[in-house]
């Protein structure tokens, strides 16, 4: 789920980008020198996850774990996202150069959302930590597709198609990564619980 | 009656010229056919003529045959360097080793930097 070069108009690819920079000023400042490590490997496992190809009928999809980072990472996980996708468009040529700041939008705002609804979900009695991971991640991805398609529908009527496509292609997509991020957070539970409990 | 017989040798030697003039311009058809317009102009007997035209027909088909081999070669060779370009395209283990690596280390270095102002700034209060 990656925008390529040309395919937004000059007004969106510029606007993105800005919204991203802003963001990602307002993450660094608010960085600490001990959350280094986390995001090191959160980016990493994000930067990693788009190689995991996992076959879904005659095609086959990859993970995209914002759900994953941004509930590990809370609010930095915009950060996090943005670098694993600098990295994926210049190693991998995912994705262009000049549509960095959408891609960074689209995947950085379902991660922080996704930490905030692992927060609001995982808070109540009724879920669990891995029920409310899951759902996060789920939705986490759902969101990210659906801000393709506004996207993708704001480049013009050409794209209404392809934005259809992308959402209904992201629903198994979504499902699947439910069940990683329910699985991890179960794991870091038991393992490490700070590594989840400790996002501020 | 010299005269005569004067005049019997030029139409004779006129006719001659117009026999040849006619054979260099109109070549055998048939062979413009099968080979097209850029054909060597000859001027041979009609029995040699019709064995060179049927020799010539023959290798044309034969030059054809091949070519569509050759066509069908060509396009199964394009095939299969798309197909390993694609393949080539894949990001591979090196990519990935590469891409984990730089972000270890650039966190590493912004750790070191962020670390170390943040010390400095303690001992200073």
């Amino acid at each position: 789920m990656h925008i390529s070069d040309g395919v937004l108009p000059p007004a969106v690819t510029i606007g993105t980008a800005l919204v991203s920079g802003v963001i990602i000023m307002l993450s660094i400042r608010r960085l600490h020198y001990e959350e280094y490590p986390k995001i090191a490997v959160m980016t990493a496992a994000f930067f990693v996850a788009s190689l995991v190809h996992v076959p879904v009928g005659p095609t086959s999809v990859h993970l995209l774990l914002p759900g994953l980072v941004g509930i590990v990472l809370g609010p930095l996980s915009f950060l996090a996202v943005t670098l694993g996708l600098v990295l994926q468009c210049f190693l991998f040529q995912f994705g262009g150069i000049t549509a960095l700041g959408a891609n960074s939008l689209m995947m950085g705002v379902p991660a922080v959302f996704s930490g905030i609804l692992f927060r609001s979900l995982s808070g109540r009695r009724v879920f669990r930590a891995p029920i409310s991971a899951g759902v996060a991640g789920a939705v986490g991805v759902i969101f990210a597709a659906i801000i393709l398609a506004v996207l993708l529908t704001l480049s013009g009527k050409y794209f209404w198609g392809v934005a259809k496509i992308a959402v209904v292609a992201h629903i198994p997509v979504a499902v699947i990564e439910g069940f990683v991020s329910a699985f991890t957070v179960s794991f870091f539970q038991r393992v490490k619980p700070e590594l989840i409990n400790g996002v501020t | 009656m010299k005269m005569w017989k004067r005049v019997g040798w030029y139409i004779t030697l006129m006719i001659l010229v117009i026999v040849c003039w006619v054979g260099i311009c109109f070549p055998d058809k048939n062979v413009e056919k099968i080979i097209g317009s850029d054909v060597e102009e000859h001027t041979f007997s009609n029995a040699h003529h019709d064995e060179l035209s049927g020799t010539c027909a023959e290798l044309v088909i034969e030059f054809r045959k091949q070519n569509e081999l050759m066509k069908r070669d060509i396009h199964q060779m394009k095939r299969e360097i798309v197909m390993l370009r694609q393949q080539m395209e894949k990001p591979n283990i090196k990519d990935l080793i590469a891409g984990v690596g730089f972000i270890f280390g650039l966190f590493g270095v912004g750790y070191y930097v962020h670390a170390r102002a943040s010390i400095n700034k303690n001992n200073r209060r």
